[in-house]
């Protein structure tokens, strides 16, 4: 009477010891073989699309990196950045000419900035002929620095 | 051994057909036993293990490992054979049938067992209905777990263990009997 666990070993001790033949290896081979290629050329496409996403948005980030370094690249430092002087901030005696002829002007016209101009001459001395040459228009653009 | 496999699976992933090949040898006598013992036809079980390793090929690149290799082709070899077995079945029921059972003779199981033990066992094993010659096999032959079977077969591990119960009983009858 064999028992239940010498019924066990002895199936799993009577294994069947089977050989495949060249016939069948090479058919499975060759079929799997060109099954494994087919399945890897069906996936080409879709790596190729995710390479060419992957090539764009590195070219995107190379183009914006292009940019930036050199705008960054050429800021001067701050020792050697140029102050544009503002022509009416020239200087204060300008700025002050400037002002008050203006307020001159608002006040009565091109007559009162020609009054103030020879009350000016005349309280710093100046003849007014030895300003023959000078004109109204050449005045206002040394007050505007125009 | 995981290792060495771990390797093989990611040089196939790789489109390696030397892995592919490897694998092949390593598994295909152990694939082939498994799928004779289950449909009892060599012609049959060869075409199991062939399409077994298509389908497996065609999963280049896609294939992950949870447990063995060699788990995992034996459950696919046993879901095969039990399609194959389900063919064969409603086949056997029509008008072919007759002709189909002369033709096959004792060839296929003679031809590709060598020991006579071996050729017994396979046959004693082909008198269980097919369900619990499947778990018997599986357990006993490709060393897999009870849970492993039930996960692969789609089965509660409780209806496995009974199958192998059942299975193995009858077994032991049959034997006890021969001897007897």
């Amino acid at each position: 009477m064999i028992s239940f666990d010498k019924t066990e070993a002895l199936i799993k001790h009577g294994k069947a010891k089977v050989r495949t033949g060249a016939k069948m290896d090479k058919r499975v081979l060759e079929d799997a073989i060109a099954a494994m290629d087919e399945s890897l050329n069906s996936e080409r496409p879709t790596t190729t699309s995710n390479f060419s996403k992957w090539v764009l948005s590195v070219s995107a980030a190379a183009a914006v990196l292009a940019i930036a370094i050199p705008l960054l690249m050429l800021q001067p430092e701050p020792s050697q950045q140029i102050v544009v002087q503002d022509p009416v901030q020239a200087s204060p005696v300008k700025q002050l000419n400037m002002l008050s002829l203006t307020l001159a002007y608002h006040r009565g016209g091109i007559e009162a900035v020609d009054r103030q101009s020879s009350q000016a001459y005349a309280e710093l001395g100046t003849q007014r002929g030895e300003t023959k040459g000078l004109s109204m228009q050449e005045l206002l653009s040394e007050g505007n620095g125009v | 051994m995981k290792i060495n496999e771990n390797i093989l699976v990611w040089q196939f992933n790789r489109g390696s057909r030397d892995a592919l090949q490897r694998i092949y040898e390593k598994y295909k006598e152990d694939l082939l036993g498994l799928a004779i013992t289950l449909l009892r036809d060599r012609s049959l079980a060869e075409d199991v293990v062939h399409d077994v390793f298509v389908a497996f090929a065609r999963r280049v690149g896609k294939f992950r490992l949870s447990g063995t290799l060699r788990g995992y082709l034996s459950t696919c070899v046993a879901n095969a054979a039990r399609d194959r077995n389900r063919l064969r079945s409603n086949r056997d029921c029509g008008l072919d049938a007759v002709a189909d059972r002369e033709n096959a003779g004792e060839g296929p199981i003679a031809l590709a067992v060598d020991q006579e033990e071996s050729q017994r066992l396979i046959e004693r094993l082909g008198r269980l209905p097919y369900q619990q010659r499947e778990i018997v096999v599986l357990h006993l032959h490709q060393d897999m777990r009870f849970r492993e079977i039930a996960e692969a077969l789609d089965l509660s591990i409780n209806t496995v263990q009974s199958r192998y119960r059942y299975g193995l009983e009858k077994l032991r009858s049959i034997m006890n009997t021969v001897t007897i």
